[in-house]
């Protein structure tokens, strides 16, 4: 089980075209979350996991001034399967296959306060997510390469286009067995389409993140992480997304 | 766009950089004429050169050698990794004090017969190559605390006893096998 908190601001915006705008003078945004997630092992290779996020936004801009609000974002809940473990094969990576489904448990933007919606926490939409995991361990080196498809169901007369997430990892781990790890991740999805057909004009998105991440298993027991995330602020590196950086910290008791 | 990942990252750090528990194994005895030598009890601890788990663990497995061999156990380590071979086994034991042989475990038949998938994973034998427990070598992964639960030592201290383990299995916390 462990919790995460994040904390991160907003840098600008990617415009349909790729194009990053820095916020205009006068206008932040604040973004808080506290992710509570628990796994536990239900096959020799087989195990499930729930995370429930907690969402706060802080927005203000010289119109309508500061606003705070949030709570509950969107659950998820995934298995993952291995097939073949990472440094079981020195032929195969370890191959892992993970499922799993995000409900709607929280406020879409649609149903969000006016003026700056900041308790919107959620996509107002249930996801089916279906990932591959490729993973292998070269001594003290540890590379991790993921593919993630998103499919969503229809929300407020549109529907979103699926969602593909690319994720390459590297870690090294000390003999002290602390691990530096650096990630990045690539996210794409499609123009959604109305009701009638109709496709929604600029709407795809697409979002670039870099993540230096620490770990550090103080005991066998409890494991602490910490890390820097940034949506690099270049331009075409993403589109209709804002590019935010920010801090994580996660706290993970195991009992295995 | 970013809440899919925060459990593939959660199970890369939770799983691969620490290695995993594994549960029980597949049979529940071994032909015995498979070992090396015959003895009254036998241990099998199965083996990874790279593994920081294992190789923390060497000194308690020097010590339950020293106080249990002599009361009729026999230790063996067991190396079932793909690029293992006895050159390789007989350097490592002999770089680490060990006083038991690493033996071979060719095409991983052993291994994959108990279901061994990390190293650490210990197993004791009767004479009969009845498994009589199963699991880690003691509680601890890659940090060792003086509280820890002593798994295969609690066993061969039920067992010389002449009563049943207290513990038939526990947890095995190491390294994933390289087995092929």
């Amino acid at each position: 089980m462990g919790a995460e908190l994040k904390a991160g601001t907003v840098l600008g915006t990617y415009d349909p075209s790729g194009r990053l705008l820095a916020s205009p003078s006068g206008v932040t945004e604040g973004d808080f979350e506290e992710d509570l997630f628990g796994a536990i092992r239900v096959l020799r290779r087989g195990q499930v996991a729930l995370l429930v996020p907690l969402i706060e936004t802080q927005r203000q801009d010289p119109t309508d001034g500061g606003h705070v609000g949030g709570g509950i974002g969107d659950v998820n809940l995934s298995a993952r399967y291995d097939f073949v473990l990472a440094g079981e094969s020195h032929l195969l990576p370890g191959v892992a296959l993970l499922g799993g489904v995000t409900f709607p448990t929280g406020k879409p933007p649609e149903l969000a306060s006016p003026p700056l919606a900041v308790d919107a926490t959620g996509i107002g939409a249930f996801q089916g997510n279906a990932a591959l995991a490729l993973e292998q361990t070269y001594g003290p080196w540890l590379f991790n390469a993921t593919g993630l498809l998103a499919i969503r169901s229809a929300r407020f007369g549109e529907q979103l286009a699926p969602q593909g997430t690319l994720l390459a990892a590297a870690a090294y781990t000390l003999p002290s067995d602390v691990a530096l790890a650096v990630s990045a991740s690539y996210a794409f999805e499609g123009e959604a389409t109305f009701s009638d057909g109709t496709s929604a004009a600029a709407s795809s998105k697409r979002l670039t993140v870099v993540t230096l991440s620490g770990f550090w298993p103080v005991t066998d027991t409890w494991r602490v992480l910490g890390g820097l995330y940034l949506d690099p602020p270049v331009d075409h590196l993403g589109s209709n997304q804002p590019a935010a950086g920010g801090l994580t910290f996660t706290v993970i008791r195991s009992w295995s | 766009m970013m809440k899919q990942l925060a459990l593939v990252l959660f199970w890369l750090t939770a799983c691969a950089t620490a290695g995993c528990a594994t549960p029980g194994p597949r049979v529940s005895a071994i032909d015995p004429s498979a070992l090396p030598s015959r003895a009254p009890w036998t241990v099998l601890v199965f083996f990874s050169p790279s593994c920081h788990c294992l190789e923390q663990h060497d000194g308690r497995l020097r010590a339950l050698y020293d106080a249990y061999h002599p009361r009729g156990v026999q230790f063996f380590m067991v190396d079932s990794e793909v690029r293992g071979s006895p050159g390789r086994d007989e350097a490592e034991a002999l770089r680490r004090g060990y006083s038991f042989p690493i033996v071979r475990d060719a095409g991983a038949t052993l291994a994959n017969e108990l279901g061994a998938q990390y190293a650490t994973y210990s197993v004791v034998l009767d004479a009969e190559g009845r498994i009589r427990y199963d699991g880690g070598i003691d509680s601890d992964k890659n940090h060792l605390h003086d509280d820890a639960t002593p798994y295969l030592q609690d066993a061969l201290d039920d067992l010389l006893a002449g009563r049943p383990p207290r513990r038939a299995e526990a947890k095995t916390l190491g390294c994933a096998l390289e087995k092929w």
